[in-house]
């Protein structure tokens, strides 16, 4: 295979698009927001639903932010004990780590039976449901936005890293860096905007809820295919090349 | 185990109600006849497990509104 000396900016780029595609197609932010929107919008008026959203959309946009300023931090601090996240057996443990997630993903995310009921126990579904139908004010909106990704950390955290030190590899300009940075992790909460206007079209949450699970199967192939292709990339660009 | 609270799903019923569309009068309607069924098929009933009373009020929902019911049964299966 040709390899052109001149894709080196974009492998980088095309591995934190594909890490961040993963992310923004999870289920549980995006299924969270529709509770809430459904119950917000049986309870107040539509101006007030329009706040609550942009709040939690806030909340879910925070998270990403602090997680890839907590990984700059752990790096920061490898930094010192002479550990570099770019050699070779990291760069493996993190492929193995992608094939295992894949395999994970396609049969855990799920639970059996109708519906999309996902991985997270039920008390901690129960509880988000309990605080979606509860939110009276912004700040209430803005800390379910930001709780909401937290039990599929264990899906996407490593996506994290991988973002991280993806972008850091070669955009090493600040200015550049951080500009990537706010646009992957506005990337990330994409589906969000989608669901709004879903909504504010006319749907309501059982059209949405038929379409997830509708979807279900494929959308279990399609992310089993993603973590794949982002560990043969890895081990193409990253290990052999 | 838990006493009925009929003055609280009532208004749970109202809020998914106003939720997916449904105008305020009909969706009043439609939840004090489906309750009232309930209560006629629970009259000889001292006691009854959730799901049961959930499928006999998605049962009596549906004959209203199939988004209603849908949303009333499978709250529970989104996350």
């Amino acid at each position: 295979m040709c390899y052109n000396k001149s894709m080196n900016n974009f492998t980088p780029l095309s591995i934190a698009i594909l890490s961040m595609l993963i992310i923004a197609s999870l289920y549980l932010i995006p299924g969270v927001f529709a509770l809430f929107y459904h119950y917000a919008s049986g309870k107040y008026s539509a101006k007030k639903v329009g706040d609550l959203s942009i709040f939690f959309i806030l909340g879910a946009e925070t998270l990403p932010a602090l997680i890839l300023i907590m990984i700059n931090s752990i790096i920061y601090a490898l930094s010192f004990m002479n550990l570099d996240l770019k050699n070779n057996i990291f760069l493996w443990t993190t492929v193995g780590l992608l094939f295992a997630l894949g395999i994970a993903f396609f049969c855990f995310y799920f639970r059996r039976g109708n519906g999309t009921r996902l991985f997270i126990t039920r008390k901690t579904a129960s509880n988000f449901e309990k605080k979606a139908s509860l939110v009276k004010t912004n700040s209430d909106a803005f800390v379910l936005g930001l709780t909401s990704g937290i039990p599929e950390l264990i899906f996407t955290f490593p996506l994290y890293l991988i973002v991280f030190t993806e972008i850091t590899r070669y955009y090493i300009i600040s200015i550049s860096c951080s500009f990537i940075f706010i646009l992957f992790i506005f990337l990330t909460i994409t589906p969000l905007f989608f669901v709004y206007t879903y909504f504010k079209i006319g749907n309501n949450l059982a059209n949405y809820l038929r379409k997830r699970a509708s979807n279900k199967t494929f959308f279990r192939f399609f992310v089993l295919i993603l973590y794949f292709i982002l560990a043969l990339l890895i081990i193409f660009f990253r290990i052999i090349v | 185990m838990e006493n009925f609270n009929e003055k609280n799903l009532r208004k749970n019923l109202l809020i998914d109600a106003k939720a997916i569309g449904i105008p305020i009068g009909s969706a009043t309607i439609f939840v004090d006849k489906t309750l009232e069924s309930v209560k006629k098929q629970l009259k000889n009933k001292t006691i009854i497990t959730n799901k049961d009373l959930e499928r006999l009020i998605a049962k009596e929902l549906k004959k209203y509104n199939a988004d209603f019911a849908y949303i009333y049964k499978n709250r529970d299966k989104i996350i």
